[in-house]
């Protein structure tokens, strides 16, 4: 900024200026107007404090088919929305050839590989506290979905270190003596991540569903259990402020009835207290039954009938507002089913969903 | 609710601080007043004030300003002290609304200043640890700088434009709906 009649801030003091911009508009603006500003907003610790008070919104979907599906969002997002749309590297080309972070993935997808079904699942996780990393750096885990008679299998990635390891994992019968003796386990389901933790619904063998946590801090597993009561047959866990964790739910009795259920996090690390039932929602009829996806700007992320919105029929993502009991419609009706991941970007995937 | 002047009045019993500019000039405040500046407030402790407290990246025209600043917030801390028997956040819940209006209107006005002179009062309070001085300044930036286009904030900073046409159109090109 240097002139004869401005003096000029050290980049620091231009951080605490351009972070008071209320909205990322007038960033992106600001980005545009020198090498200067272009610096600081782009520096990964000024993103990381941007995106903490700019919290991500849902923009689109990535299906695992390629390409970018727009989110049907308010208008300014829907602007964001395009521009995403067409400046995003969606063919993935920026990642890297197939390394080490994914050699081992492949021999592990190979070694437990069952009626040529793909059952590795691989994510992104945060990086380490105790590892020294840049802000970019990152986790993969890869937890196989294969039959694992005795315990859980996981390996995690480092980009710090480069390298994979195992994570220990505890037998299923102490995790959970409900999980005695699991033989077959049919299938892992719908992933959610908050408050740096990873939750996972399976079934036990006396059908009895458990949530499977995997902590990634101290990169551990454990089991919590489900509300009382119900036979849930799909959850997805959110954030509910600072201590308290909730669950989105559905009932196999009642599958148009959705519940949030909330309980203390301590509580539920130490295994104690029990699920509150904070709201219930019954969604429309429909042909499709709705299948839960995670959670968006607050929303749960729902698969369902476009019948139960309107009178056509096909399958279109749809958003639950569980403060409005709300159901909107995310995207344009989809022309055949394709698996959905949340957007790549580790910013937005990594964060938390929120109610 | 103290009153500006027998703030002052109480504060003047306290020690006094001299403090020398860039150009070489001295100003003479009360302890209360210079200890909103954290860095004075460490040198304070450490004993380090005898003589004077240069200050060699400040000059007499900023540091007259930043210690108006000062002393119009130091008052307000003051008064917090006499009304109360300790600072606390239910206290300052309290506090006369029509005090923090005249603050606010303080502030408003002080803010009045050229964009050379502002940006030497964020440097200054940067360098003396000042919070609310530093939030108040890099908040009249940001506030001058909402809304505007590159073009705009351009011509309002002198700021020359060193982005090669190439990398400004990709930025335009990502960005694109920051203009619409």
């Amino acid at each position: 900024m240097a002139s004869p009649t401005t003096p000029s801030l050290p980049d620091e003091l231009l951080a605490e200026i351009l972070i008071l911009l209320p909205t990322l508009a007038d960033l992106d603006r600001a980005c545009a107007a020198c090498t200067t500003f272009r610096r600081v907003i782009r520096d990964p610790s000024f993103l990381c404090r941007l995106h903490a008070l700019h919290p991500p919104s849902l923009l689109g979907f990535v299906p695992s088919t390629g390409g970018f599906h727009r989110a049907v969002v308010p208008r300014h997002s829907a602007a964001r929305a395009r521009a995403l749309a067409a400046a995003g590297d969606f063919a993935f080309s920026f990642l890297p050839e197939p390394g080490p972070w994914l050699d081992l993935a492949a021999a592990v997808e190979h070694s437990y590989q069952i009626n040529g079904r793909r059952r590795c699942d691989l994510f992104l996780a945060p990086c380490g506290e105790e590892e020294e990393g840049t802000q970019n750096s990152f986790r993969v885990i890869c937890n196989c979905k294969a039959r694992c008679p005795t315990k859980p299998v996981a390996f995690v990635f480092s980009s710090v270190s480069g390298h994979w390891q195992r994570i220990a994992s505890p037998r299923w019968s102490d995790l959970s003596p409900d999980m005695a003796s699991v033989s077959v386990l049919s299938a892992l389901f719908l992933r959610s991540y908050a408050h740096g933790c990873f939750y996972r619904r399976l079934l036990g063998t006396n059908g009895l569903p458990n949530l499977i946590v995997l902590d990634t801090t101290s990169m551990e597993f454990s089991a919590i259990s489900l509300p009382a009561g119900y036979r849930i047959s799909e959850c997805a866990i959110v954030e509910l402020g600072e201590n308290r964790i909730g669950m989105f739910a559905a009932d196999q009795m009642e599958p148009y009835v959705l519940q949030l259920f909330s309980k203390d996090r301590q509580d539920l690390i130490e295994g104690a207290g029990e699920w509150v039932l904070e709201n219930q929602v019954t969604l429309p009829e429909s042909r499709n039954r709705y299948d839960m996806l995670g959670v968006a700007d607050g929303k749960l992320l729902l698969l369902g009938g476009l019948d139960a919105i309107s009178s056509t029929s096909g399958l279109c993502l749809m958003l639950l507002d569980f403060k409005t009991s709300q159901l909107y419609r995310a995207s344009a009706k989809l022309g055949s089913f394709f698996t959905l991941s949340p957007q790549p970007v580790p910013y937005a995937s990594l964060s938390s969903p929120t109610v | 609710m103290a009153s500006a002047g027998s703030g002052d009045e109480k504060a003047a019993a306290a020690a006094m601080i001299t403090l020398i500019s860039s150009d070489n000039e001295k100003f003479e405040v009360t302890e209360a007043t210079a200890t909103l500046s954290q860095t004075i407030r460490h040198m304070i402790e450490d004993g380090c004030t005898d003589g004077g407290v240069p200050l060699p990246n400040v000059t007499s025209k900023i540091l007259a300003r930043v210690i108006e600043y000062c002393k119009k917030h130091a008052t307000a801390a003051a008064g917090e002290e006499g009304s109360s028997s300790s600072f606390s956040d239910a206290a300052f819940l309290e506090v006369d609304r029509a005090f923090l209006e005249e603050l606010e209107e303080f502030d408003d006005a002080f803010l009045e200043v050229d964009r050379a002179t502002l940006f030497d009062l964020i440097l200054a309070a940067n360098y003396l640890d000042i919070k609310g001085l530093l939030n108040l300044t890099c908040q009249k930036v940001a506030d001058s700088v909402k809304g505007k286009t590159p073009e705009q904030i351009r011509e309002m900073y002198n700021i020359v434009n060193d982005l090669t046409p190439e990398e400004e159109a990709e930025i335009r090109r990502e960005t694109q709906w920051a203009f619409e």
